[in-house]
C-alpha cells in the first residue's frame, strides 16, 4: 500500500510542470476622459402642458451630468426601443452606441396632486441595475428630484459625492441695484433673499445651509447681517465703529470672524454667532481682512500686508502667532479651502492679472488653475471638486467654474446684469 | 546485510526502490534534449551552375557587374554565417577554404594585365564549375549519418524558428489588446496618485472575454476598479489570437497604469 503511494506520488512528479504563468499585458494611461450615459426621456403622465412648462427630468439630469464634465451624456433619439422599466431594456442597442451606463424612469401622477418619480441606473456592459430610487414629491419638487436622480447617478460612477442638488449665492448688480440671490447649483429658480440700492457683498453660507450672513452699505456704512433662509429673518451681527465686513463662519456654526476697522486698521475678530462675545484675533498694524476658517476649526487663515506685500497667513483660532502661508508671488488674496482641509484656493496677481490658484497644503506645490484673468471669490463645491468664482468677460461680472485638477473649465450662462461674489452652498441630504 | 532480525521483506523492498529510481532515471535521460537547440538562422547555400558575372540582375543590387572578382568574393561569406549549426559546417566549411586560394590566383593574374579581363573570368567560370562538381560529388558521398543530422537540425531550427515567430506573434497580439483597450480606460475617475491595478481574464478562441473580468490587485479607489472594468468590458470581443498563439492568451493578466504617462 504504501509502496503504490509512493509510486502514485513518484509519477505524479512527471506529469508536465509547465504550466504556463498567463500572460500578462500592460496597458499604460488611458483615453477616455468621460463616462458614456445615455439618459433616456422618463415615461410621463403629466400634462404636455405641464411638462413643457418645465425642463423634463431626462433633460435636468443630463444637464447635470454633462455639467459636471465627467459624462459624455448620449444622445438617445436615435434607439428605436425608449425603455421606461429594466424589463424593457434591450442592452445590445444601448451597447451598440458605447454607452456604458443608462437611466431609465418613470413620473406618475398619485391622488392629491403628487407625482411619483421612480428611475433605474443601470450598467450596460455587465447588464445589472446600480441603483434605483422611487420618489413622492410634489410638483414643485420635481426639478431638484431630477438633481437629487443626477446625484445618485454621480456617485455611483464617480465614487464622489454629488452636488446637483446643492444651492450657490451671488450678488447681482442691475440697473444700479443690489440684490444678494440663491439658485440652484445649476443657476435656475434665483431667489432673492435681500435687496438694496447700496453695495452688498461677501456672502457666506452657515454650515447648516440654513443661514447667510453678509456686508450691507443699506445704512451708509459696511454692516453685518445675518439672515434665515427659511424665515426670511435677519438681525445685525456686527455693527461697531468703522467698518464690519468679511463674515466667515466657522465648520460648527457657532461663531464668525470678522473685520472690523474699530480700532483703526483692519483686524481679524471673533464673534458668536448672536452677536455677542466679541475678541480681537489678529493684533498688527497692517490690513489683515478675509479670514476663513479651516475644515477642523483650528486655524484662521486670512490676508495680510505686513509683510509688504498682500499674502496668505495662518493663525489658531484660539489666539496665537501668524503664520505666513504662501511664499510665490508678489500677490496673495482671498483664501477658501476645499472641503477636506487638504487644499486653499486664492486668487495671485501676477503681470496684472487675477487668476484662481489652489496650493496643496501638504505638499505646498501650487498650480495656477484659471485661464481667465480678472478672477475673485473662489469658492469650493461641497464635493472638493469644483471651484466656482467670478470674472469678467467682456466688462460683465460672470461667474465661471474650474475643476479642481484644472481639466474642465466652465462659464455659467450669465442671467443679464452684473454677477459676483459668489459661494457655493453646504451639501443638502 | 539484512540480518536475521530484520524485515525479511526489506531486500525486495530495496530492490524495488532501486528499480523505481532506474524507471526514473531512464525516463529523466530520454526526455532530456541533449542537442543543444540550434538558433533560427539556417545558412542558405546556394549551388549554382553558373556565375552571376554574366547575368547582372541575377547578383545583388550592387550596380558593379564589370568586376568580376567582387561578386565572386561577395558569395564567400554566404556559406560560412556564424550560427551555423554544427553538421552543416563541417561541409560548408570545405567550401570557402576550397574556394579562397583558387580565386586568389585569377584574383592576382588579374590585377597586373587588366586587359585580359574576359579571359580570366572565363577562367573563374571553369575553375567554379569544377570546384562545385567536386563539392557536388562530395555531398552526395554524405554518410547516412550526416543526412539524418542535417534533417534533425533542419527540424530544430524550424521549431526555433516558429518559436522566435510565435514570439512576434504574441508580442504583436499583446499591442493589438492593449491598443483596443486603452482608449476605454477613463484615468479621471483614478484621482491624482499613481495606481495600479490587475485584471485576470479568460478568452475564447474568437477573442471574446469569457465570463467576467476578475479583480486581482485593485487601486483602491472603486470607482477606478469599476472604469477599468468598464473600459475591458467595452473592448470586448479583443483581437482574435492567431491560432499558433492561442495556447499562450488564453489566459490572459491585464495590467493597468492609468495616471502614467509610458
Amino acid at each position: 500500500m504504501i509502496k503504490f503511494r509512493s509510486l502514485l506520488f513518484f509519477l505524479s512528479l512527471l506529469l508536465p510542470l509547465s504550466s504556463q504563468a498567463a500572460l500578462t499585458i500592460e496597458i499604460v494611461g488611458g483615453a477616455a476622459q468621460q463616462i458614456p450615459i445615455a439618459v433616456v426621456p422618463f415615461a410621463s403622465s403629466l400634462s404636455s402642458q405641464a411638462e413643457s412648462q418645465q425642463d423634463s427630468i431626462a433633460n435636468i439630469i443630463g444637464a447635470d451630468l454633462r455639467r459636471s464634465g465627467l459624462f459624455r451624456v448620449l444622445e438617445t433619439h436615435g434607439v428605436v426601443n425608449q425603455p421606461h422599466d429594466i424589463a424593457q431594456v434591450k442592452y445590445a442597442e444601448w451597447a451598440a452606441i458605447q454607452a456604458q451606463a443608462l437611466t431609465i424612469g418613470s413620473v406618475v401622477s398619485l391622488p392629491g396632486n403628487r407625482l411619483k418619480v421612480t428611475f433605474q441606473l443601470l450598467d450596460v456592459l455587465k447588464q445589472t441595475q446600480l441603483a434605483g430610487l422611487e420618489y413622492n414629491i410634489t410638483p414643485a419638487q420635481l426639478r431638484i428630484t431630477a438633481h437629487r436622480i443626477a446625484d445618485v447617478i454621480y456617485q455611483k460612477l464617480t465614487g464622489e459625492m454629488g452636488v446637483f442638488a446643492t444651492r450657490i449665492t451671488y450678488i447681482t448688480k442691475t440697473n444700479n441695484r443690489y440684490a444678494l440671490q440663491v439658485a440652484d447649483a445649476d443657476g435656475f429658480n434665483p431667489q432673492t433673499v435681500v435687496s438694496s440700492s447700496e453695495p452688498i457683498i461677501s456672502p457666506s453660507w452657515a454650515p447648516d445651509g440654513t443661514k447667510l450672513a453678509y456686508v450691507s452699505f443699506e445704512k451708509k456704512k459696511p454692516v453685518i447681517f445675518v439672515q434665515s433662509l427659511v424665515s426670511g429673518q435677519r438681525y445685525v451681527l456686527a455693527n461697531f465703529k468703522g467698518n464690519n465686513s468679511a463674515p466667515s463662519w466657522s465648520p460648527d456654526g457657532k461663531r464668525l470672524a470678522i473685520v472690523l476697522t474699530y480700532g483703526a486698521n483692519s483686524q481679524v475678530y471673533i464673534i458668536n454667532a448672536d452677536g455677542t462675545g466679541l475678541q480681537q484675533l489678529t493684533h498688527s498694524a497692517a490690513i489683515d481682512t478675509e479670514p476663513v476658517w479651516s475644515p477642523d476649526g483650528k486655524w484662521i487663515y486670512f490676508t495680510s500686508d505686513r509683510g509688504g506685500s498682500p499674502q496668505i497667513y495662518r493663525t489658531p483660532a484660539s489666539g496665537g502667532d501668524a503664520q505666513r502661508m504662501t511664499f510665490e508671488g508678489s500677490y496673495n488674496v482671498s483664501p477658501h479651502f476645499s472641503p477636506d482641509g487638504k487644499s486653499l484656493a486664492y486668487i495671485r496677481q501676477e503681470q496684472g492679472r487675477f487668476r484662481v490658484t489652489l496650493q496643496d497644503m501638504a505638499s505646498g506645490q501650487v498650480q495656477i488653475l484659471s485661464e481667465t484673468a480678472k478672477d475673485e471669490s473662489p469658492s469650493f463645491a461641497p464635493n472638493g471638486r469644483m471651484i466656482l468664482y467670478a470674472t469678467s468677460i467682456n466688462g460683465r461680472g460672470t461667474l465661471a467654474a474650474v475643476s479642481a485638477d484644472g481639466r474642465v473649465k466652465q462659464r455659467l450662462s450669465e442671467t443679464g446684469g452684473d454677477v459676483r461674489e459668489p459661494a457655493w452652498g453646504p451639501a443638502t441630504n | 546485510m539484512i540480518r536475521k532480525h530484520e524485515n525479511p521483506l526489506a531486500f525486495r523492498a530495496g530492490v524495488l526502490s532501486i528499480l523505481v529510481h532506474i524507471v526514473l532515471l531512464a525516463i529523466l535521460i530520454l526526455s532530456f534534449n541533449w542537442k543543444a537547440v540550434q538558433p533560427a538562422n539556417i545558412a542558405q547555400v546556394e549551388l549554382w551552375d553558373s556565375l552571376p558575372a554574366p547575368k547582372p540582375p541575377v547578383i545583388e543590387p550592387t550596380p558593379q557587374p564589370p568586376e568580376p572578382p567582387k561578386p565572386v568574393i561577395k558569395e564567400e561569406p554566404k556559406p560560412e554565417p556564424p550560427p551555423e549549426p554544427k553538421a552543416e559546417i563541417q561541409i560548408k566549411k570545405k567550401t570557402p577554404v576550397e574556394v579562397k586560394p583558387k580565386e586568389e590566383k585569377p584574383k592576382k593574374e588579374e590585377k597586373p594585365k587588366p586587359d585580359l579581363a574576359e579571359l580570366k573570368k572565363q577562367k573563374q567560370d571553369e575553375a567554379l564549375k569544377k570546384l562545385q562538381q567536386e563539392l557536388l560529388a562530395e555531398n552526395t558521398k554524405t554518410t547516412q549519418d550526416e543526412q539524418k543530422n542535417e534533417a534533425q537540425a533542419a527540424a530544430q531550427a524550424h521549431a526555433a524558428q516558429s518559436a522566435a515567430a510565435s514570439k512576434n506573434e504574441v508580442d504583436k497580439y499583446i499591442g493589438l489588446v492593449s491598443s483596443k483597450i486603452r482608449p476605454f480606460v477613463n484615468k479621471q475617475l483614478c484621482g491624482t496618485g499613481k495606481p495600479e491595478l490587475m485584471y485576470e481574464i479568460a478568452l475564447l478562441p474568437t477573442g471574446e472575454i469569457s465570463g467576467s473580468p476578475r479583480l486581482i490587485k485593485g487601486s483602491g479607489i472603486a470607482a477606478c476598479d469599476d472604469a477599468v472594468e468598464r473600459a475591458i468590458r467595452q473592448a470586448n470581443p479583443l483581437p482574435k489570437p492567431s491560432a499558433e498563439i492561442l495556447g499562450q492568451v488564453r489566459d490572459l493578466n491585464l495590467k493597468f497604469r492609468p495616471n502614467d504617462d509610458n
